[in-house]
């Protein structure tokens, strides 16, 4: 059981990635019911400047990771008003189809860019080794991302809860149309959360190239991630989502560990469990 | 002469295909008082619907203060000067009474404070959720909330569905208040008799259409004629 430390900790970390590259997704869709199969793409862009921006730029990585957010979030609000906008109020079946229409598009976009090899990515030396919590060694790193992680989360939380902006965002998550009776731009108001939601995603793309390593079919390979962080935190809440991506990614990482068989499928086991526990996301019995 | 503050004219809407609203004529002054009679499924909520912009309108204009606002969405008419109360009350379950009240905060002489010294009530409640509140007091929040807006027009649609007797006495000298202040209001009730108290005007629909119109006053001196027209 000596690896069971590194596996809570890289298991957490991964979860912080997954939960800043979905929780726009789980905001726009419980704000709009948007299914955004794309989200990803925000989460690959981010990392493609990131990587870029270091390879070919020189950028320090501390610097490219404002960038990427920036960058993502740009890509987010111009993106909302020109596409995603005209999905609002369509059918499901029409959002995922013109959505994973988008993930294909960006793939061939990027693979022609870029070209279809990973992006070379190395952590600067200062975020590189490990550190001793009181006996137990840890990637340095690790500890970082899951301090962000925890840090977003709050911040997110915090500003949902006890701001006006928030409230306006509770209101027009739980009645849009009663949002609008009351004055509420639910429009813009949804414009702005979905670059914030773009630009996190960009945050966390360019986070994850270093663990997880970055090619064009990034948004496709972590979609069913991304989909089982929102289906089970639920629609519209940002507390749920940190806790789903959490066990998410600690039930990822301890399934390849210690089942490397059959560890890649106790993610799904996961996700049906909670889904028959709490149909609705975890936290609304 | 200044245009009335609003204006319906030959508006025909309903929900998709389904065409509710047959025709509409109607003009609100400035502080005027309509009394919206008819019974139950004649299309009262749809045409309070159709003034905020969330109904299919096929034909007609709605002119607010002369201005055609019928392709405005509910949040710019509401930024216009209309406040809806809907029949379903439709508060945020979950926000907080106070962040109720916050949200629908538009400039003007209503704030908290005057919400709160108007409906006493939702002051001693201001720190619980919506979804805590009784029926009667969800009205009261749904009032006060129209109120943070600094409406020139309410639209009550049945504020006094299903309230206990107390709870109903409440709302009315609420309303009553409110109209004595010179605010305009349409007000949708089955008790005529509440609705014509407080209002200058009358119409009564049938099937979507206006099928009587009378002073409330007259109305309300003839009970007979209320039960002729309205069927209740
Ligand atoms: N969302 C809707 N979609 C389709 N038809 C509706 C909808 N809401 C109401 N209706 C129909 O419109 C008609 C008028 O309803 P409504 O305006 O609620 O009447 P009232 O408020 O006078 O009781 C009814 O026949 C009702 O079935
Ligand atoms: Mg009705």
């Amino acid at each position: 059981m000596t690896g069971l430390p590194v596996v809570v900790f890289d298991g957490l970390a991964y979860g912080m990635l997954l939960f800043l590259m979905s929780v726009g997704l789980a905001v726009t869709l419980g704000l709009m019911g948007l299914v955004n199969l794309a989200h990803g793409a925000f989460a690959a862009g981010g990392g493609y400047v990131a990587a870029l921006a270091m390879s070919r730029a020189g950028v320090p990585f501390l610097l490219a990771l404002p960038l990427a957010a920036l960058a993502a979030a740009v890509g987010g609000v111009v993106l909302e008003r020109l596409l995603f906008r005209r999905l609002y109020g369509r059918s499901p079946l029409d959002q995922v189809l013109f959505t994973v229409g988008l993930v294909y598009v960006w793939i061939a976009a990027a693979t022609a860019a870029f070209g279809a090899g990973q992006q070379p990515a190395d952590l600067p030396g200062f975020l590189q080794g490990q550190v001793d919590l009181g006996g137990v060694r840890v990637g340095l790193y690790r500890l970082v991302l899951i301090g962000l992680g925890v840090a977003v989360a709050l911040a997110l939380a915090l500003g949902l809860e006890r701001t006006r902006i928030g409230a306006l965002v509770r209101a027009s998550v739980e009645d849009a149309e009663m949002a609008g009776g009351v004055s509420i731009r639910v429009g813009r108001l949804f414009a702005l959360t979905f670059t914030l939601g773009a630009g996190l995603a960009g945050l966390g793309g360019a986070l994850a190239v270093p663990v997880l390593g970055l090619d064009p079919t990034f948004p496709l390979k972590y979609l069913a991630y991304f989909l089982i962080v929102v289906c089970m935190g639920g629609a519209g809440t940002v507390t749920g989502s940190f806790l789903a991506a959490a066990a998410v990614g600690l039930v990822d990482v301890a399934g390849k560990y210690y089942l490397p068989e059959i560890g890649a499928f106790a993610v799904y086991g996961l996700a049906v469990a909670a889904l028959v526990w709490r149909p609705n996301g975890v936290l609304r019995a | 002469m200044s245009p009335p503050l609003l204006a319906v004219e030959g508006v025909t809407a309903g929900y998709g295909r389904a065409t509710i609203l047959d025709g509409i004529d109607l003009a609100i002054p400035e502080g005027g008082g309509l009394a919206l009679l008819g019974r139950n499924g004649v299309g009262k909520t749809t045409l309070i619907r159709t003034l905020m912009g969330l109904t299919d309108r096929t034909a007609g204009r709605i002119l607010w203060r002369g201005r055609d606002v019928a392709g405005l969405p509910a949040a710019e008419r509401v930024r216009l000067g209309l406040g809806w109360v809907p029949q379903e009350r439709r508060i945020f379950r979950t926000l907080s009474v106070q962040e109720n009240l916050e949200v629908a905060a538009r400039p003007g002489p209503w704030d908290l404070a005057r919400v709160y010294a108007l409906l006493p009530r939702l002051a001693e409640r201001r720190a619980n959720q919506g979804w805590q509140l009784s029926g009667g007091e969800q009205q009261l929040l749904a009032l006060g909330r129209a109120l943070m807006l600094n409406p020139d027009l309410l639209l009550l649609d049945e504020p006094l569905e299903g309230l206990a007797p107390v709870m109903v006495d409440v709302v009315l000298d609420a309303i009553r208040e409110l109209a004595g202040t010179g605010l305009a209001l349409v007000m949708v009730e089955q008790h005529a008799a509440d609705a014509l108290e407080l209002t200058g005007h009358a119409v009564v629909m049938d099937r979507g259409r206006i099928v009587a119109r009378a002073g409330s006053a007259a109305l309300l001196a003839d009970p007979a004629r209320i039960v002729e027209l309205t069927g209740l």
